[in-house]
């Protein structure tokens, strides 16, 4: 008996998910510093209902009176530490629970995985865990139980209000695609249907940012009397228009093109934006691997 | 700026298309137990075998000045001793090596241990990508496959894979042979492969030391470090700029003994005496 079950221990440690050991070396990175108070997983894995395309959910508390420093370094560690292949996108999806959220992209033993950082002051942990039914992985014992600094509040606000530039647009197209893919791959509709109009959206203020910045709260509205008064102008309004009008429940195929139309449009109208992220763009396709491109 | 990058790394001829394809497919299905090689001039992520060697054993990796023999790794990869048999050089070293990910060898010289005979090395991409580059000279050279790439290592240079797959070359150490003068006779810089770095602003500067400022306070020293190396590979740098800029890092938050280790390390990397 005891037999079979250590066979059946040997062979779960065989086919552990590769997102524990990306969780492993990203909570033993950010653990080295003691502004970093604790970190919980949420999300699929702390349900139990992860598969191998899951992302890493990780909220990460820290200090409050570090906290300002702290995001304004982490895209800089998260490169030079989690692998990550580029910025990380200002998650406007997880739900506003007191600190900022951040979508990286991260390589691990040859395969891009998907790292949801939630960054937190340690003085709203106690909320989210309980929000989230998060899973306490680390707690740095020696950070005690620090007082709310009044300054984390309108920090928020202020990254929450600001409006994204077009490099960050360009993340945000990427990892939607990357997030829109895996809802392909496994048969989720409503999500593809709504990152998919999400995906949308993003090429439009991509386009109002470079090309009619004074004018971005129209939003959807004038585009036409605002944007097609210039060649680059009328051709990025057709990119957008055939993306508009594709079926609005993506294939692989048509997420392909989603993104070629995207980026294209987003060579005419920022090209320094792309230029900036070239080798970030074209290591992402080589990870995407949408087979069936046309 | 060409004629100085030309004598630093060149492109000496191409390699047959179908045979390169015989040879990737060795390279990534037949080495196995790569020696990882830790140094203080790499991050980590940087894995050799030997293909030719003193010993002919695969595992021993350390370069130095000698008459090679095939190695059992060699042998079981007959594709690529077919390719290294047409090149007829005058070996001293045939590796293959294996750059990570996010691996980066900082700006250092090399063959500065060795004894004064004249040498060369030759780089055979065998799997890359567009983020894979050496940088020499403030510009930045990505070695295209199909290509043989001639580099002389005694300047300064780095080499990086900033986001994968994973890059995997063959690389030749020779002696001064006519077969090698034949090779190297008519060197060229293809279209598309060199990328001059912008200059590292002031503003830049300043936004970057500050970056790596706040991760060393906040207890992520080796982020701020790499933070600061992997400026080489972005901007054009004065020779050990990066360096400098750790040591003083190290400086402004008082931590005198690391400050002085990057100074030395800088010394020993650069071959500066």
């Amino acid at each position: 008996m005891s037999t079979c079950t250590e066979a059946i221990d040997q062979l779960a440690a065989v086919n552990r998910p590769v997102q524990l050991a990306v969780m492993e070396r990203i909570v033993e990175h950010l653990a080295a510093g003691p502004a970093v108070t604790h970190m919980l997983v949420r999300g699929s894995i702390a349900r139990g209902t992860s598969d191998r395309l899951s992302d890493v959910d990780l909220v990460v508390g820290v200090a409050p009176t570090a906290f300002e420093e702290f995001v304004t370094v982490h895209d800089a560690l998260a490169s030079t530490t989690l692998g990550a292949i580029m910025p990380g996108w200002p998650d406007t999806i997880v739900p506003r629970m007191g600190g900022l959220g951040y979508v990286h992209l991260i390589e691990h033993d040859g395969r891009l995985y998907q790292l949801d950082l939630y960054l937190a002051p340690t003085d709203k942990i106690a909320a989210i865990t309980k929000l989230t039914r998060g899973h306490l992985v680390y707690r740095n014992d020696k950070a005690g139980d620090p007082a709310p600094d009044p300054a984390v509040a309108p920090f928020v606000e202020a990254r929450l209000a600001a409006p994204l530039t077009c490099e960050q647009l360009i993340v945000e197209a990427l990892v939607l695609t990357w997030m829109i893919h895996k809802r392909i791959l496994r048969g989720q509709r409503f999500m593809a249907y709504a990152e998919h109009h999400m995906l949308a959206t993003t090429a439009r203020t991509l386009i109002r940012t470079a090309l009619s910045p004074r004018n971005a709260f129209y939003g959807w509205y004038h585009l036409d009397t605002d944007i097609s008064v210039t060649p680059i102008g009328r051709s990025c309004l057709r990119d957008l228009e055939a993306m508009i009008t594709a079926p609005s429940l993506p294939t692989s195929g048509s997420l392909a093109a989603s993104l070629e139309r995207i980026l294209t449009l987003a060579h005419r109208a920022a090209p320094q934006a792309v230029d900036a992220l070239r080798l970030s763009i074209e290591a992402y396709r080589h990870h995407l691997e949408l087979t069936d491109l046309p | 700026m060409t004629t100085s990058l030309l004598r630093q790394v060149a492109c000496a001829g191409a390699v047959d298309h179908a045979l390169l394809e015989h040879v990737r497919h060795e390279a990534l299905t037949v080495p196995s137990g790569w020696m990882a090689e830790y140094g203080e001039y790499q991050s980590g992520g940087w894995e050799t075998l030997s293909l030719l060697n003193r010993t002919g054993r695969a595992t021993d990796v350390t370069i130095t000045d000698c008459e090679p023999t095939e190695t059992d790794l060699l042998a079981a990869m007959p594709a690529t001793r077919q390719l290294l048999a047409d090149l007829g050089l005058h070996f001293m070293w045939a590796r293959i090596a294996r750059l990570d990910a996010a691996a980066y060898l900082w700006e250092h010289r090399d063959y500065g241990e060795l004894k004064d005979v004249e040498r060369h090395r030759l780089h055979i991409p065998i799997v890359t990508s567009s983020s894979a580059y050496l940088v020499l000279s403030g510009s930045a050279v990505h070695l295209a496959a199909g290509h043989i790439w001639r580099l002389t290592p005694t300047y300064a240079h780095g080499a990086c894979n900033r986001f994968g797959p994973a890059r995997v070359h063959l690389i030749l150490d020779c002696y001064a042979s006519p077969e090698l003068a034949v090779l190297t006779r008519d060197q060229y810089l293809p279209a598309g492969s060199v990328r001059p770095l912008p200059p590292l602003t002031d503003a830049l500067l300043r936004h970057h030391a500050a970056q790596a400022l706040r991760l060393a306070q906040l207890g992520y020293a080796k982020a701020a470090e790499e933070h600061l190396l992997r400026l080489f590979f972005d901007h054009t740098l004065p020779e050990g700029r990066a360096y400098d800029l750790i040591a003083d890092m190290y400086d402004a938050i008082g931590h005198d003994d690391a400050a002085d280790g990057w100074r030395e390390k800088k010394a020993v990397l650069l071959g500066i005496n």
